[in-house]
Protein backbone atom coordinates (compact mmCIF):
# COMPACT_ATOMS: atom_id res chain seq x y z
CA UNK A 1 0.00 0.00 0.00
CA UNK A 2 1.34 3.51 -0.83
CA UNK A 3 2.58 5.43 2.21
CA UNK A 4 2.62 9.17 2.85
CA UNK A 5 6.21 9.82 3.90
CA UNK A 6 7.02 13.36 2.81
CA UNK A 7 5.88 16.93 3.44
CA UNK A 8 7.52 20.08 2.06
CA UNK A 9 7.35 23.57 3.55
CA UNK A 10 8.54 26.74 1.82
CA UNK A 11 10.29 29.42 3.84
CA UNK A 12 12.61 32.37 3.43
CA UNK A 13 15.04 31.04 6.08
CA UNK A 14 15.55 27.29 5.82
CA UNK A 15 18.18 27.17 8.56
CA UNK A 16 16.00 28.92 11.11
CA UNK A 17 12.93 26.80 10.39
CA UNK A 18 14.92 23.55 10.37
CA UNK A 19 16.42 24.47 13.75
CA UNK A 20 12.91 24.98 15.10
CA UNK A 21 11.82 21.44 14.16
CA UNK A 22 15.10 19.93 15.36
CA UNK A 23 14.97 21.70 18.73
CA UNK A 24 11.26 21.31 19.45
CA UNK A 25 10.45 17.95 17.83
CA UNK A 26 13.89 16.30 17.93
CA UNK A 27 13.96 15.84 14.16
CA UNK A 28 17.29 14.82 12.65
CA UNK A 29 19.01 16.19 9.58
CA UNK A 30 18.86 13.78 6.67
CA UNK A 31 20.38 15.98 3.96
CA UNK A 32 21.38 19.60 3.50
CA UNK A 33 22.10 21.34 0.23
CA UNK A 34 25.57 22.81 0.00
CA UNK A 35 24.55 26.30 -1.02
CA UNK A 36 23.87 28.85 1.71
CA UNK A 37 20.15 28.98 2.48
CA UNK A 38 19.47 25.83 0.46
CA UNK A 39 16.96 23.06 1.15
CA UNK A 40 17.21 21.05 4.36
CA UNK A 41 15.63 17.61 4.68
CA UNK A 42 14.70 16.41 8.16
CA UNK A 43 13.49 13.03 9.40
CA UNK A 44 11.76 11.59 12.47
CA UNK A 45 13.07 8.15 11.52
CA UNK A 46 10.12 7.44 9.23
CA UNK A 47 8.81 10.66 7.77
CA UNK A 48 10.72 13.17 5.63
CA UNK A 49 10.10 16.88 6.22
CA UNK A 50 11.61 19.09 3.51
CA UNK A 51 12.36 22.71 4.36
CA UNK A 52 12.63 24.42 0.97
CA UNK A 53 13.93 27.91 0.17
CA UNK A 54 11.42 30.37 -1.21
CA UNK A 55 13.89 32.95 -2.47
CA UNK A 56 12.17 33.31 -5.80
CA UNK A 57 8.91 34.20 -4.06
CA UNK A 58 6.94 32.54 -6.82
CA UNK A 59 4.58 31.09 -4.26
CA UNK A 60 3.59 31.91 -0.68
CA UNK A 61 5.61 30.54 2.22
CA UNK A 62 3.99 27.62 3.99
CA UNK A 63 2.87 24.07 3.32
CA UNK A 64 3.72 23.26 -0.28
CA UNK A 65 3.29 19.57 -1.19
CA UNK A 66 3.34 16.07 0.24
CA UNK A 67 4.60 12.77 -1.09
CA UNK A 68 3.71 9.10 -1.30
CA UNK A 69 6.21 6.26 -1.33
CA UNK A 70 4.84 3.65 -3.75
CA UNK A 71 5.85 0.25 -5.06
CA UNK A 72 4.72 0.89 -8.62
CA UNK A 73 4.63 4.45 -9.89
CA UNK A 74 3.14 3.32 -13.20
CA UNK A 75 0.13 1.80 -11.46
CA UNK A 76 -0.55 5.09 -9.70
CA UNK A 77 -0.20 7.04 -12.94
CA UNK A 78 -2.70 4.71 -14.63
CA UNK A 79 -5.19 5.26 -11.85
CA UNK A 80 -4.70 9.02 -12.05
CA UNK A 81 -5.37 8.94 -15.80
CA UNK A 82 -8.78 7.43 -15.08
CA UNK A 83 -9.61 10.10 -12.51
CA UNK A 84 -8.28 13.00 -14.55
CA UNK A 85 -7.20 12.08 -18.09
CA UNK A 86 -6.36 15.69 -18.99
CA UNK A 87 -3.95 16.29 -16.11
CA UNK B 1 10.96 10.84 19.49
CA UNK B 2 7.90 12.79 18.22
CA UNK B 3 6.49 11.43 14.98
CA UNK B 4 4.86 13.38 12.16
CA UNK B 5 1.69 11.36 11.51
CA UNK B 6 -1.03 13.74 10.39
CA UNK B 7 -1.79 16.13 7.53
CA UNK B 8 -5.01 18.05 6.97
CA UNK B 9 -6.35 19.37 3.67
CA UNK B 10 -9.29 21.73 3.31
CA UNK B 11 -11.71 21.25 0.44
CA UNK B 12 -15.23 22.14 -0.61
CA UNK B 13 -16.10 18.50 -1.33
CA UNK B 14 -14.68 16.11 1.25
CA UNK B 15 -16.32 13.03 -0.25
CA UNK B 16 -14.88 13.62 -3.71
CA UNK B 17 -11.35 14.32 -2.47
CA UNK B 18 -11.40 11.36 -0.07
CA UNK B 19 -12.51 9.10 -2.92
CA UNK B 20 -9.56 10.32 -4.99
CA UNK B 21 -7.02 9.29 -2.33
CA UNK B 22 -8.84 6.00 -1.71
CA UNK B 23 -9.04 5.08 -5.40
CA UNK B 24 -5.56 6.19 -6.41
CA UNK B 25 -3.50 5.58 -3.25
CA UNK B 26 -5.54 2.80 -1.61
CA UNK B 27 -6.11 4.82 1.56
CA UNK B 28 -8.74 3.53 3.98
CA UNK B 29 -11.44 5.44 5.85
CA UNK B 30 -10.51 5.71 9.51
CA UNK B 31 -13.33 7.97 10.62
CA UNK B 32 -16.05 10.05 9.02
CA UNK B 33 -18.12 12.84 10.53
CA UNK B 34 -21.79 11.94 10.59
CA UNK B 35 -23.04 15.08 8.89
CA UNK B 36 -23.23 15.32 5.10
CA UNK B 37 -20.06 16.90 3.68
CA UNK B 38 -18.24 16.54 7.01
CA UNK B 39 -14.60 15.65 7.65
CA UNK B 40 -13.25 12.36 6.39
CA UNK B 41 -10.12 10.88 7.99
CA UNK B 42 -8.07 8.48 5.88
CA UNK B 43 -5.13 6.27 6.79
CA UNK B 44 -2.38 4.37 5.00
CA UNK B 45 -1.90 2.25 8.10
CA UNK B 46 0.51 4.70 9.72
CA UNK B 47 -0.26 8.22 8.58
CA UNK B 48 -3.56 10.07 9.05
CA UNK B 49 -4.78 12.27 6.20
CA UNK B 50 -7.67 14.50 7.23
CA UNK B 51 -9.96 15.82 4.51
CA UNK B 52 -11.71 18.77 6.13
CA UNK B 53 -14.70 20.73 4.85
CA UNK B 54 -14.08 24.33 3.87
CA UNK B 55 -17.70 25.35 3.76
CA UNK B 56 -17.10 28.52 5.72
CA UNK B 57 -14.50 29.68 3.17
CA UNK B 58 -12.52 31.41 5.87
CA UNK B 59 -9.25 30.18 4.40
CA UNK B 60 -8.13 28.84 1.02
CA UNK B 61 -8.60 25.22 0.02
CA UNK B 62 -5.43 23.15 0.20
CA UNK B 63 -2.85 22.04 2.74
CA UNK B 64 -3.91 23.34 6.13
CA UNK B 65 -1.91 21.87 9.03
CA UNK B 66 0.03 18.78 10.04
CA UNK B 67 0.43 16.95 13.31
CA UNK B 68 2.96 15.31 15.59
CA UNK B 69 2.28 12.36 17.85
CA UNK B 70 4.32 12.89 21.02
CA UNK B 71 4.94 11.05 24.26
CA UNK B 72 4.89 14.16 26.42
CA UNK B 73 2.93 17.15 25.15
CA UNK B 74 3.96 19.33 28.09
CA UNK B 75 7.62 18.94 27.22
CA UNK B 76 6.92 20.13 23.67
CA UNK B 77 4.95 23.11 24.96
CA UNK B 78 7.87 24.07 27.22
CA UNK B 79 10.20 24.02 24.22
CA UNK B 80 7.75 26.10 22.18
CA UNK B 81 7.63 28.73 24.92
CA UNK B 82 11.35 29.34 24.45
CA UNK B 83 10.88 30.07 20.75
CA UNK B 84 7.82 32.21 21.05
CA UNK B 85 6.80 33.05 24.62
CA UNK B 86 4.01 35.35 23.41
CA UNK B 87 2.29 32.75 21.28
CA UNK B 88 1.17 29.88 23.43
CA UNK B 89 -0.16 26.60 22.05
CA UNK B 90 -3.95 26.41 22.28
CA UNK B 91 -6.09 23.59 23.53
CA UNK B 92 -8.28 22.04 20.82
CA UNK B 93 -12.05 22.09 21.39
CA UNK B 94 -13.41 19.10 23.32
CA UNK B 95 -14.65 16.13 21.37
CA UNK B 96 -12.23 16.30 18.43
CA UNK B 97 -11.02 12.83 17.49
CA UNK B 98 -7.26 13.22 17.65
CA UNK B 99 -5.18 16.17 18.83
CA UNK B 100 -5.16 17.97 22.16
CA UNK B 101 -3.20 21.07 21.20
CA UNK B 102 -2.75 23.37 18.19
CA UNK B 103 0.30 25.57 17.73
CA UNK B 104 2.45 27.03 14.97
CA UNK B 105 6.08 27.26 13.99
CA UNK B 106 8.12 30.44 13.63
CA UNK B 107 6.72 30.98 10.12
CA UNK B 108 3.12 30.55 11.25
CA UNK B 109 2.55 27.04 9.87
CA UNK B 110 -0.07 25.29 12.01
CA UNK B 111 0.56 21.91 13.60
CA UNK B 112 -1.28 19.70 16.10
CA UNK B 113 0.36 18.05 19.07
CA UNK B 114 -1.19 14.79 20.21
CA UNK B 115 -0.34 12.29 22.93
CA UNK B 116 -3.45 10.36 21.97
CA UNK B 117 -2.19 9.81 18.43
CA UNK B 118 -3.87 9.89 15.04
CA UNK B 119 -4.87 6.28 14.43
CA UNK B 120 -7.33 5.63 17.24
CA UNK B 121 -10.63 7.47 17.02
CA UNK B 122 -11.44 8.57 20.53
CA UNK B 123 -12.87 12.01 21.30
CA UNK B 124 -10.31 14.04 23.21
CA UNK B 125 -11.27 16.09 26.26
CA UNK B 126 -14.98 15.25 26.51
CA UNK B 127 -18.09 16.14 24.53
CA UNK B 128 -17.66 18.18 21.36
CA UNK B 129 -18.09 21.92 21.65
CA UNK B 130 -19.83 23.75 18.85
Amino acid sequence: MPKIKHLAIRTEDTGKLATFYMDVFEMQMLHKEKNEGGAIFLTDGYFNLAILPNHEQNAPNGLYHFGFEVESGEKIVDRMKKVNPNK
Amino acid sequence: MPKLRHLAIKTEDTGKLATFYMDVFEMQVLHKDRKEGGAVYLTDGYFNLAILPNNEQQSPNGLYHFGFEVENGEKIVERLKKFNPNKMPKQRPNGRPYAETRSSDIDGNFFDISEHGFQVVQPVGGKEEN
